[in-house]
């Protein structure tokens, strides 16, 4: 154990010492180095100096090699011959400091130390590689960078590059991409007197200008802003931000930024700090062209509509609307269509210099889902029974029953639509709407769903007003086939026990019938109740046909001796109504092409 | 001797003459409420013409003793529930129903449904309550067979423990007997048919003045290991309002002759309607209608017969209230 704390109390101690070193070291390069230089990161860099090995070993190409910053800077003869980036890669040479130099900034450039980097250069060069937005140069006395180290808080609103090993200047062109800082041309960070200070133009939407500046320590002096020269103001506090409006002054983007901290004191330590900085883009920057293409531009709802930015003029934000109150903020955005409609698309595209919209009328065109068609028939034959209180149910119940499926699209699949095949009530012509003898698509044979309320006997139906009227057997109906594939008889004795075996011979492609094993009778309501339960209107829940139909004698027949009945095609048993539920695609076969049947009679009443 | 024997035989004769006239003078018990001894053999003849909507023509017999015919008769005014969606959520408690998506209430009941649907309560406004479990119920599924019944007296106390042990089971509910439900399956084309699901059904009757109500539903249904997968009620709660005139027996069967029966329509046409019993009740509404009070009625009970080959039975109401009792009753 005592090893152990010997061992780490050796190992604190070297610790102390190297850091130690590298204090004295960095006070020792604030002391002794008094070259400028530019520097240029972006967030993507990682601050590396492994590139400078190859360099730094030709001494052909780089005799006299400095490391300053994150920059190699040649000299031949304490001239600068060239500067490489911390990659090793050539950023420019004493020719390229030559072109494109105007005599303001050479001008300026002279009135600074020897061996200043000529910063517009540096410009061109980023404008043309990697950096294509806002483009700052900067400048700053190297003393004043590698003397420190972060210690403040980041201003609100500002972002912080790098970490906090990085003491150089830097600036994030790319900072200004999201969208809360949409408008921020440019942050520039920069350590004073061993705290974080910082420069930001700013545009906003309006058109107004500004420049805020946070200092750390101020320096013993006010700071002292100028734009070309001309003092536009003072920050007299330490660890403060303050903004400057420029919108009235007539700047260009070749115009400097100047920040000059002056004086010393035992505190805050001597020198001054002088900052220039460009404060706009280059002069190629203007305002985006907005453009941008969808895909799929067509199709049923939702429809998933990807858009994508094809603007040109590099924008930094983006504001789509897509016509159905939809927005979004991203470059690429997804957008999904619910409702059918034509839809007219806009994006805005947004950079420093500026903003333009393009809007696409009638864009995308969302169609209705593709709907699934069913159909309901229905007929009546009035004079039910003779003895039943109100004669005109023989109608009432188809025709309610009817007109609440017809148009109706499902709860659960609102593909699926009901649409009616036809109605006939009271039909005194005694047509035979369900035979194959009539091959209109308007009758039965035609609908999905079928219901005949009339006379019946254990082997069909019967059609008129009277009892005598046309009869027709089971044999001569046609279900099944594509269409009815449900059907309901409210007529007596369709479904008898006894001929149970007869029905089972309409089963090519029928899934459930429903109907009465006995005597049945009419009441109030049945039709509306029956379709209600189908479909799960009112205080009913959708429920299955047959359970629909059981319910619907259960709850309005009071009559013991009146037994309702079903037959299904397995595994049909458990259908719903299409659009309401599941369904089962086809009734399975037995065995040897045939089907299963199951056949069950129930009581509405039993007392 | 011969004295004595003659004055006994005498007094054997007057003994069963008076007998028989107590009992004649006595009401019977429900059914046959108001029977008498006196057997009638009245027989109505054929009936044509636009009695029952069509073309019919049958002959009612009568084979019942004639029915004593009081003038009044107690009469129940039905008192309507008041049923909230807690009730129907307390409802759905006693079926271990807890995980519903919703409760839908409309004008006639209150529903609540399992997420999955598959089971189901309803509280009916007019007094009734109804569970089911679909996949059970009417659903070959390989629980609900013959085997996997409990005995029909096992189940009469499974039905009743259950409804009991819920507070389901109402007074004056009375045990009816079981039925056994089943469903038949078959192959198109074979003619052998065989039981592929079954449950017993527990029925309950009811009694009111010692007369039956007809209409009354409330049964369970007991499927496989004793499970409960069906209940039905419809089982209204009434008050006394007092006596009222009632029609006499011989005006409710001129009713029935101009009414007609039922099942005497349709293409079967029977040529004979029997009646067969004869005897006063009260007939409730179906759940789904209102009820303003419980109605009085003359219960012809009998078959439809063609060729003297039943078609089926036949029973038909004929309301017993005179008009004027009804109206006093509405105001």
């Amino acid at each position: 154990m005592e090893h152990m704390i010997t061992r780490l109390s050796l190992f604190r101690g070297i610790i102390a010492l190297l850091i130690v070193t590298c204090i004295m070291s960095a006070v020792s390069a604030a002391n002794t180095t008094n070259a400028t230089y530019f520097s240029e990161i972006t967030s993507k860099d990682k601050l590396s100096t492994t590139g400078f090995e190859a360099i730094q070993q030709n001494q052909t190409e780089c005799p006299s090699p400095t490391i300053t910053g994150r920059l190699l800077i040649c000299r031949s003869n304490e001239s600068v011959i060239a500067v490489y980036d911390r990659h090793g890669r050539k950023i420019f040479t004493a020719e390229d400091l030559k072109k494109g130099a105007s005599e303001n900034v050479l001008s300026q450039f002279s009135t600074h130390v020897n061996e200043r980097v000529y910063g517009s250069n540096l410009v061109e060069r980023a404008i043309n590689g990697q950096f294509d937005q806002v483009k700052i140069t900067f400048e700053q006395y190297l003393s004043y960078i590698e003397t420190g180290y972060w210690d403040p808080p980041t201003p609100a609103g500002w972002a912080f590059i790098g970490d906090e090993e990085d003491t150089s200047m830097y600036w994030e062109p790319d900072d200004w991409s999201s969208g809360s800082h949409s408008d921020y041309h440019a942050a520039v960070f920069f350590s004073h007197y061993g705290h974080r200070s910082g420069i930001q133009t700013t545009l906003d939407a309006s058109g107004g200008q500004y420049i805020r500046i946070a200092v750390g320590p101020k320096g013993d002096n006010p700071l002292e802003i100028f734009l070309d020269d001309i003092l536009i103001g003072n920050i007299t506090d330490n660890f403060s931000i303050q903004q400057f409006d420029i919108s009235s002054r007539s700047w260009t983007t070749t115009s400097i930024l100047k920040i000059v901290a002056a004086g010393g004191s035992e505190e805050w330590g001597t020198g001054s700090l002088v900052e220039n900085i460009s404060l706009m883009a280059s002069d190629s920057l203007s305002d985006p062209v907005s453009m941008f293409d969808g895909n799929p531009l067509f199709g049923n709802a939702p429809l998933n509509v990807s858009f994508t930015d094809t603007s040109t003029g590099s924008p930094t934000s983006w504001n789509w609307s897509f016509g159905d109150g939809g927005i979004s903020t991203l470059q690429n955005p997804s957008h999904v269509y619910t409702m059918a409609g034509t839809y007219t698309v806009s994006l805005t595209a947004m950079n420093a210099a500026g903003s333009n919209t393009t809007v696409r009328s009638g864009y995308v065109n969302v169609t209705a889902p593709a709907q699934t068609a069913f159909y309901v028939y229905a007929e009546g034959v009035g004079m039910y029974h003779g003895t039943q209180n109100d004669l005109s149910l023989g109608n009432q119940t188809p025709g309610h029953f009817y007109n609440l499926i017809n148009g109706q699209c499902g709860s659960v699949d609102t593909e699926k639509c009901w649409y009616g095949r036809g109605i006939y009530l009271d039909d005194n012509a005694g047509s035979v709407h369900w035979s194959a003898a009539e091959q209109a698509s308007s009758y039965a044979d035609n609908a999905d769903f079928s219901v005949f309320v009339g006379h019946g006997w254990n082997n069909g139906i019967v059609f008129g007003t009277q009892n005598s009227a046309l009869e027709l057997s089971r044999s001569n109906m046609q279900f099944g086939g594509n269409r009815a594939k449900w059907v309901t008889f409210f007529a007596c004795d369709v479904l008898n026990q006894s001929s149970q075996s007869n029905w089972e011979s309409v089963f090519n492609g029928v899934h459930i019938v429903n109907g009465f094993d006995t005597h049945g009778l009419l009441y109030e309501g049945q039709g509306i109740k029956y379709a209600q339960k189908l479909t799960g209107d009112g205080a009913e829940d959708r429920t299955a046909i047959r359970d629909a139909w059981r319910e619907t004698l259960q709850e309005t027949i009071n009559k013991e001796y009146i037994k309702g009945a079903y037959m299904w095609a397995n595994p049909c048993g458990s259908d719903y109504l299409p659009g309401f539920g599941d369904y089962c695609s086809a009734p399975t076969k037995g065995g040897q092409g045939d089907y299963d049947i199951t056949w069950r009679n129930f009581n509405c009443t039993i007392s | 001797m011969k004295k004595d024997y003659v004055i006994g035989l005498c007094l054997i004769l007057v003994i069963a003459g008076i007998s028989g006239f107590v009992l004649w003078l006595q009401p019977s018990s429900n059914p046959q409420k108001g029977l008498t001894n006196d057997s009638l053999q009245e027989q109505f003849q054929s009936i044509s013409g636009e009695v029952a909507g069509g073309s019919l023509s049958y002959k009612i017999e009568v084979n019942t003793k004639k029915p004593n015919s009081p003038e009044k008769i107690e009469v129940y005014k039905t008192v309507q529930p008041k049923v909230t969606k807690t009730d129907a959520i307390a409802l759905a408690q006693k079926f271990n129903i807890t995980d519903f998506a919703d409760i839908k209430e409309g004008d006639e009941k209150i529903t609540i449904s399992t997420k999955d649907m598959r089971k189901r309560v309803m509280l009916f406004k007019n007094g009734g309550k109804y569970y089911v479990d679909y996949d059970r119920s009417d659903t070959p599924n390989g629980i609900d067979i013959a085997e996997n019944l409990p005995s029909d007296e096992e189940a009469k106390k499974i039905a009743t423990l259950f409804l009991k042990e819920r507070g389901l089971l109402p007074d004056g509910a009375k045990m009816g007997g079981v039925t056994h439900e089943k469903a038949y399956k078959s192959n198109k084309s074979s003619e052998l048919k065989t039981v592929v699901w079954e449950d017993i059904l527990v029925y309950y009757t009811r009694e009111l003045n010692g007369m039956k109500v007809e209409g009354t539903q409330f049964e369970v249904e007991v499927g496989g290991h004793g499970d409960i997968i069906r209940f039905f009620s419809n089982w209204k709660e009434y008050e006394s309002v007092g006596e009222y005139p009632i029609k006499t027996r011989d005006s409710s069967v001129e009713t029935l002759k101009q009414k007609g029966i039922s099942a005497a329509a349709g293409p079967d046409k029977p040529d004979t309607i029997t009646i067969d019993e004869i005897y006063l009740a009260y007939e409730t509404n179906a759940v789904a209608y209102k009820e303003e009070y419980l109605e009085p009625v003359w219960v012809f009970k009998g078959e439809a017969l063609k060729n003297r080959t039943s078609l089926g039975p036949v029973k038909e109401f004929v309301p017993a209230l005179t008009d004027a009792s009804k109206k006093s009753l509405s105001t």
